[in-house]
């Protein structure tokens, strides 16, 4: 016994040196030793601009520009032409990149629960989205960034945030850019066009989404209500209030008299599966409630009441609460959920 | 688009407080994240269908 433990501790060991052995074989990138340096390289400087050469003159093309070899636009609106193709470019290899966050997001949820794929599946969603993040980098570092400041795509933080709120912030940056940019465009030089895509492009970066991000967090400000002690009711403090929309008033009989209804709609629809609960989304009732349409676009913006049958209950369950409140409309509940389960 | 919001509803003059209690109690089993009172306020925070899985 003694002898298969120190064998099993020997094994350990040997393996934890190989771990090491290889953390110490990965060599950080020289810059960050070193920095950008205050000597410019004319070697650099060259291949800077050759390789920016060939970039502007596909983005002449994208922009619908003919012009001679080495020849560039002479005026602010073809240039503008040109910095809108180079947007439309980075718009889209960024938009490719946020869907990759999305499917890792959602991907990784559905292989945690196959154990038996889940390292397969999550490798190669990674190394998907490494490939995408390296992409957008790659596409800022061609409108000339420093490498040093978008090559950490392997970080982790953005795999781990809710893509859609990434998205959303994403796309608030490159909105405001695009609004911030004057009116007409009127750069007419080729430093300031490429500036303007470079800025553009460094939006979706993923350092500068991390930045972003903790920006965001750090100046958000919860909004509280105070406790009262006479009711029992400790404060809330919450940063949700943000968007808020009214509904019917509350019903003191929805909790006296239609108590027991209301309850058993609520356990009726709970138990709702496949078809039957996707169907009860096309008969909903009280839709013609003038809130209906706002608690709609907040609860379920993607309609996926329509396609899943969890999606279809909660999306009933919550209305059913907030319009289940008078004899008539509980009386519509039943008479719907008697269509789709039948009882 | 937010991953959260609230709806306001309304409390009746009259409401009591074991009245409150019951309608907070009834929104969170029909999945609400969290629902309080707020003056003559009920309010009550959801998530957005399809972003908190």
């Amino acid at each position: 016994m003694c002898n298969f433990r120190i064998a099993n501790f020997g094994a350990a060991l040997i393996m934890l040196a190989a771990l090491l052995s290889g953390c110490a074989g990965m060599q950080p990138d020289p810059i960050l030793r070193t920095g950008p340096g205050v000597d410019f390289d004319s070697t650099h400087i060259a291949a800077f601009r050759e390789n920016q050469d060939k970039i502007l003159a596909q983005l002449y093309k994208s922009a619908g520009l003919t012009l001679q070899e080495r020849a560039q636009p002479t005026s602010a609106a073809d240039w503008a032409m040109v910095i809108n193709a180079g947007m439309d470019y980075a718009d889209q290899r960024c938009e490719a990149y946020l869907h990759a966050l999305f499917r890792l997001n959602r991907d990784k949820s559905t292989a945690v629960s196959q154990i038996g794929l889940v390292g397969a599946a999550t490798a190669g969603i990674l190394a998907a989205v490494k490939a995408t993040a390296k992409e957008v980098a790659i596409t800022a570092i061609l409108f000339g960034l420093a490498a040093s400041t978008v090559e950490n795509y392997s970080s982790n933080l953005l795999y781990e945030l809710e893509p859609s709120s990434v998205r959303t912030l994403v796309k608030g940056l490159q909105a405001g850019y695009r609004g911030g940019l004057p009116s007409p465009v009127n750069y007419n030089t080729r430093p300031a066009s490429v500036a303007v895509m470079r800025g553009y492009a460094a939006l979706c970066v993923p350092a500068n989404i991390e930045a972003e991000v903790n920006l965001a967090v750090k100046k958000s400000v919860p909004s509280t209500s105070p406790g009262d002690a006479s009711k029992g009711q400790p404060p809330v403090t919450t940063h949700a209030d943000v968007v808020a929309i009214t509904v019917p008033a509350a019903a003191r009989a929805q909790v006296t008299v239609l108590k027991e209804r209301v309850g058993k709609l609520l356990d009726r629809v709970a138990k709702l599966k496949g078809a039957a609960a996707v169907a009860l989304s096309s008969i909903m009732p009280l839709r013609t409630d003038p809130a209906f349409d706002d608690f709609v676009k907040l609860r379920d913006p993607n309609g996926l009441r329509f396609t899943q049958d969890t999606a279809a209950v909660a999306f009933a369950t919550s209305w059913l609460v907030l319009s289940a409140k008078t004899d008539d409309s509980v009386t519509k509940w039943e008479q719907a959920l008697a269509q789709v389960d039948g009882s | 688009m937010p991953s959260t919001f609230v709806t306001k509803e309304a409390l009746p003059a009259g409401t009591t407080p074991d009245e409150v209690k019951e309608m907070i109690r009834l929104r969170i089993k029909a999945g609400a994240i969290r629902c309080w009172q707020q003056g003559d306020t009920l309010l009550t925070e959801w998530n957005v269908l399809g972003e908190q899985d």
